[in-house]
């Protein structure tokens, strides 16, 4: 008799067990979010975990997914890893080990996703889903179960070198985060580009992402008489970097690479400040340049949280739908089966955002995926749309495959 | 050679910054022996007062330094009744816990109120000077005579007034003071006063040429603890020439090597100069 309570009693942890391994309750779906929700990298973190809310409010208003004839809803469960990988690896084990998580998205920071992508590589149960982190490796390991929505940042570094070269620019001067794998992988393919195409590099100088006080840097710079300045960095850095070089009446073109919103920069500098500088990326909530549904995203956005998305979280958002999409293609929620579906999938009808396939998909075979990059240049209190920048996703998605090679 | 004069200007605007956040410090410690790692914090705190008064009700940025020197001063009295007075007599690691939790206290309480992003207050004052190819914006010029007034205001105050007589007295010998009729809780309540206003103003110019955040005040106190021990302990020249020094090295520094290491800089002098100089600069001279 004893021996039966036994195991009665295991039998029923076991299915306990099982049970908080594949959902919260018995029709919710666990989604795990591991981002800077707090700490300088927040101001991409934090947008980017609204965005992924919205999407799910949004799947679950609509009747959530059905998979094998039973319905399902998301429930997302998120960890703030203040930027820091080696927060954002426990906050992944967490996800996994206690929360019983087996798809994890978010990932604004490239150091963040670098070090989870190394424990969460290859993983056959396991689904990684990255959003904003722009850093080239992240992609080029060969892990199967890891996939992104933002291009990376050297595919939008070298048409904008180009784009730098053929505004005019000759002599150049460069200050950024250039010690951040994102941003240094977009100078150097900017550098090879602008130079490529005529463009001398005078002088580089860098910034740290806590750094408000640029006078140094943009002194030596200026002692070198460029004809424009380029600032690849986060918005804070960046923002105080524009506003000193108002303040030391530099009067050549200043170029930056740097994601922020009108809101964000508006803190900082006036808007006679902010006319006439460009900002040189990929497409993401560039409102004049977005289909119909990334509108809606943008006006939904805006709605629910009354402030503009902060462009890059629109890669969370689109993730979400991947996910979504893939489990009712795939029907199925088992991560073996939906890491073969989103290999072969189109983008989904309800991305943001609008991909340049390869081969008819939405990822390469790298795990990356593509739209187009542009030039903005700010207007009247916004950044105002220029044009599309000449890209090539065929060949960058090549030479990302060489590189995993490697 | 213009750049160097350049540097040289940028790292005296710098320092003056430092020297508002040290010598709130060195006075506080010098005279009560509290090692007050709020300060920053109240800085900070401050400065986002400043940023409020400039942001909501479009005041000059003059009025929003002034409210929140005032602020400032308000917060230093009532942390010293209610925080530091009550262990006055206590070991000294109590007063030094309590620095620390007040510290995260206070950059907490800012997180909930203001959130955690930046802000920055902004200034119609934009102009910009030109000393041959020597560039001084508007607003830093500020922070130079503002911190040129502060510290000769402190420092005729400490020197001739009768309440500053007695700080210096308090801080020579506490007993003493007390034996020949001088009320040490009011000078202790004074001198947090005194120091937590040139944190106010401190704090305002932080918002006013870069940025403020929560999370500011325990870097911005561990700037102002090394120009205080680089200048020694509580001595007013030196907390001067600390500043100077620090803010002049950093930039320097930042020139030739790289902004990587800017508050290495700051540290890696300190320690040279501790190495010849073990009480730092100006060391036992005294307020």
């Amino acid at each position: 008799m004893k021996k039966i309570k036994i195991m009665y009693a295991l039998l029923v942890a076991g299915l306990l067990i099982l049970a908080g391994c594949s959902s919260g309750d018995s029709n919710e779906i666990l989604v795990g979010e591991v981002d800077p929700l707090t700490d300088s990298a927040a101001v991409y973190g934090a947008p980017q975990s609204d965005a992924l809310k919205l999407a799910i409010e949004e799947i679950n208003d609509a009747g959530g997914v059905t998979v094998d004839g039973e319905d399902y809803t998301f429930k997302l469960i998120d960890y703030d890893d203040k930027g820091d990988p080696n927060e954002a690896v426990s906050a992944t084990q967490k996800l996994i080990d206690r929360d019983g998580v087996k798809y994890i998205l978010g990932w604004a920071v490239s150091a963040s996703a670098m070090a989870a992508a190394d424990e969460l590589g290859n993983k056959d149960d396991v689904l990684m889903l990255v959003g904003n982190a722009g850093a080239q490796s992240i992609v080029t390991q060969g892990y199967d179960n890891v996939f992104r929505t933002r291009p990376p940042a050297g595919y939008t570094g070298g048409p904008a070198g180009e784009f730098v070269a053929d505004q005019g620019v000759k002599k150049l001067a460069v200050l950024g985060q250039l010690e951040d794998a994102i941003y240094a992988e977009y100078y150097e393919h900017f550098k090879e580009s602008f130079e490529a195409n005529g463009g001398e590099i005078v002088g580089e100088e860098s910034f740290q992402l806590s750094e408000r006080d640029m006078y140094t840097q943009l002194n030596k710079l200026m002692s070198k008489n460029p004809d424009a300045i380029f600032v690849p960095g986060s918005v804070e850095p960046a923002a105080f970097t524009f506003k000193q070089l108002r303040e030391l009446s530099f009067d050549g073109d200043i170029y930056g690479f740097t994601g922020g919103t009108p809101e964000q920069f508006s803190e900082v500098l006036d808007d006679e400040q902010m006319n006439g500088i460009y900002d040189l990326r990929p497409l993401e909530t560039t409102y004049a340049a977005m289909s119909d549904v990334g509108k809606d995203y943008v006006e939904n956005f805006k709605e629910k949280y009354d402030v503009n998305p902060v462009p890059s979280a629109v890669n969370a958002y689109d993730q979400m739908y991947v996910l979504k999409t893939a489990i009712e293609n795939a029907d199925s929620l088992e991560v073996d089966d939906l890491i073969k579906e989103i290999n072969e999938m189109e983008p989904p009808k309800e991305a943001a955002l609008t991909y340049i396939t390869i081969d008819g998909k939405m990822y390469d075979p790298n795990g990356q995926a593509f739209t187009t990059n542009v030039a903005m240049q700010w207007e009247d209190g916004d950044w105002k749309f220029l044009e599309e920048m000449e890209t090539d996703a065929e060949e960058y998605s090549k030479f990302l495959t060489e590189e995993s090679k490697k | 050679m213009d750049i160097f004069f350049q540097l040289l200007l940028n790292g005296v605007v710098i320092g003056s910054y430092y020297i508002l956040i040290a010598l709130g410090l060195s006075i506080i410690f010098g005279v009560l022996d509290i090692p007050h790692f709020a300060h920053g914090s109240v800085a900070m705190f401050s400065g986002y007062i400043a940023y409020i008064v400039v942001s909501s009700y479009n005041a000059n940025i003059f009025v929003a330094i002034i409210i929140s020197i005032i602020f400032a001063t308000i917060i230093g009295v009532i942390l010293e009744i209610v925080a530091y007075r009550p262990v006055a007599n206590a070991p000294p690691i109590n007063s030094f816990i309590i620095a620390l939790a007040l510290m995260m206290v206070i950059d907490n309480v800012a997180t909930v109120i203001f959130g955690s992003n930046q802000v920055s207050i902004k200034s119609s004052s934009n102009q910009v000077f030109n000393f041959g190819s020597v560039t001084l914006s508007e607003q830093r010029l500020y922070l130079l005579l503002t911190t040129f007034i502060l510290v000769t205001g402190l420092y005729i105050f400490m020197k001739y007034s009768k309440t500053g007589k007695a700080i210096r007295a308090v801080s020579q010998n506490k007993e003493a003071a007390q034996i020949v009729g001088i009320n040490t809780n009011r000078i202790s309540s004074i001198v947090f006063g005194l120091g937590s206003a040139m944190a106010g103003a401190a704090g305002a110019f932080m918002g006013i040429l870069f940025a403020l955040y929560p999370a500011m005040g325990g870097h911005t106190v561990m700037k102002g603890f090394a120009v205080l021990i680089l200048g020694g302990l509580g001595s007013f020249p030196g907390t001067i020439i600390g500043g100077l020094l620090i803010g002049i090295t950093e930039n320097f520094g930042v020139a030739l090597l790289s902004s990587s290491y800017k508050d290495l800089f700051a540290f890696v002098i300190l320690i040279i100069v501790l190495v010849f100089k073990p009480s730092g600069l100006f060391g036992n001279r005294g307020l």
